[in-house]
């Protein structure tokens, strides 16, 4: 390991700065958005199915009121499955608010607070993306560490940990 | 004896997905009462607006039989081909983590835990741990509502050396719930 620091700047998370990237990190996966299209397709599918339905007098209002029931009720769910979890997952973690410290260096990347400190060599991120308001580094599909841009001094730091960043990762997205 | 305890482990997909599954079970309670409401309560809602609200009663005795039936029968039933899927899923996924196949070694001391890997290595306090949740072959740490870290009993010597580390972990983390069910 290298011990020449070539970076350094501290930041706290707050809940919903998490939920934000982990929503950011969720639109990313496209298993999800294909469920989204399919569910979409089958949605109108129903409807005009029902409407038509119901127009020729095949389908009872009551059972296309079920229908669309039954439509709002999956569609809320999914809904809510993306909206929900990510501010469930970080719910009474004790990294809520405490500072945090990212040091970069040649070979690895040091966070540490009053928690405790990781350092993990670059070898350790598959992949990173570039959203509006946040770098996410990702070990895995799983996984993600995001790192604000309101806490960097100016546009030049941030340029700075973005080409830091491209050099370190390869697989890097910018949104 | 020393205070702190050391070990040497591997973590393995099959890991990944019982702790997984055992964790999602810890949290599935108030997704199957609200199955076991909404279906029974969307029948009888659909039995009133079709005109037979002087049948009440049926109408709640039968939901009540498929609130029942949801609860014990079609909730376990889907529980089990839902991992069924979703453990493939998560192997599909797993072999590109950089956490699964790699050696670990762990210290756990009342300072805290301490893990150095190939990938890098990680020093933590008590404090950053809310939970614990111990089932038949894990011990799972949690930050908050998340899963942190798994750790597999099998890296433990003997029943000795697992019920050292359940005391260091007793200790120093408040909320201690021991065998979950996987």
């Amino acid at each position: 390991m290298t011990d020449i620091c070539r970076f350094t700047f501290r930041y706290t998370i707050k809940e919903e700065d998490f939920a934000r990237a982990l929503r950011a990190h969720t639109r990313t996966f496209k298993w999800l958005r294909a469920m989204w299209i399919v569910f979409g397709a089958f949605a109108a599918y129903a409807v005009l199915a029902g409407g038509v339905g119901v127009g020729q007098g095949t389908m009872t209002p009551n059972a296309f009121a079920s229908t669309l029931l039954v439509l709002a009720v999956g569609g809320v769910l999914m809904w809510g499955s993306y909206w929900f979890p990510p501010r469930w997952t970080m719910r009474g973690s004790p990294s809520l608010g405490v500072e945090e410290e990212i040091s970069l260096f040649d070979d690895r990347i040091v966070i540490q607070s009053r928690l405790g400190r990781d350092e993990l060599l670059w070898a350790h991120f598959r992949k990173a993306d570039e959203i509006a308001e946040f770098f996410l580094l990702h070990p895995h599909e799983g996984n993600v560490y995001p790192v604000p841009k309101q806490y960097f001094a100016n546009s030049a730091e941030l340029d700075w940990f973005r080409h830091w960043i491209r050099r370190h990762i390869p697989d890097f997205h910018q949104h | 004896m020393s205070d702190t305890l050391s070990f040497k482990y591997t973590l393995t997909e099959d890991d990944v997905v019982r702790s997984n599954r055992a964790h999602a079970a810890g949290r599935q309670f108030w997704v199957r009462t609200a199955l076991a409401v909404a279906v029974p309560g969307m029948f009888v809602i659909g039995f009133v607006a079709d005109g037979d609200a002087n049948r009440i009663l049926i109408a709640l005795a039968v939901g009540a039989a498929l609130g029942f039936v949801t609860w014990f029968v079609v909730w376990p039933i889907f529980w089990t081909l839902f991992w069924l899927i979703f453990s493939r899923f998560l192997k599909l996924l797993l072999p590109r983590s950089p956490h699964i196949g790699v050696e670990y070694e762990l210290a756990a001391s009342p300072a805290g835990l301490a893990w150095n890997s190939p990938v890098g290595t990680a020093e933590q306090k008590w404090l950053a741990y809310t939970a614990i949740r111990e089932t038949a072959d894990y011990f799972l740490l949690y930050s908050g509502a998340a899963l942190c870290f798994t750790i597999p009993k099998r890296v433990f010597a003997d029943a000795q050396e697992a019920g050292r580390f359940r005391d260091l972990l007793r200790a120093h983390v408040p909320d201690f719930r021991g065998q979950a069910k996987e």
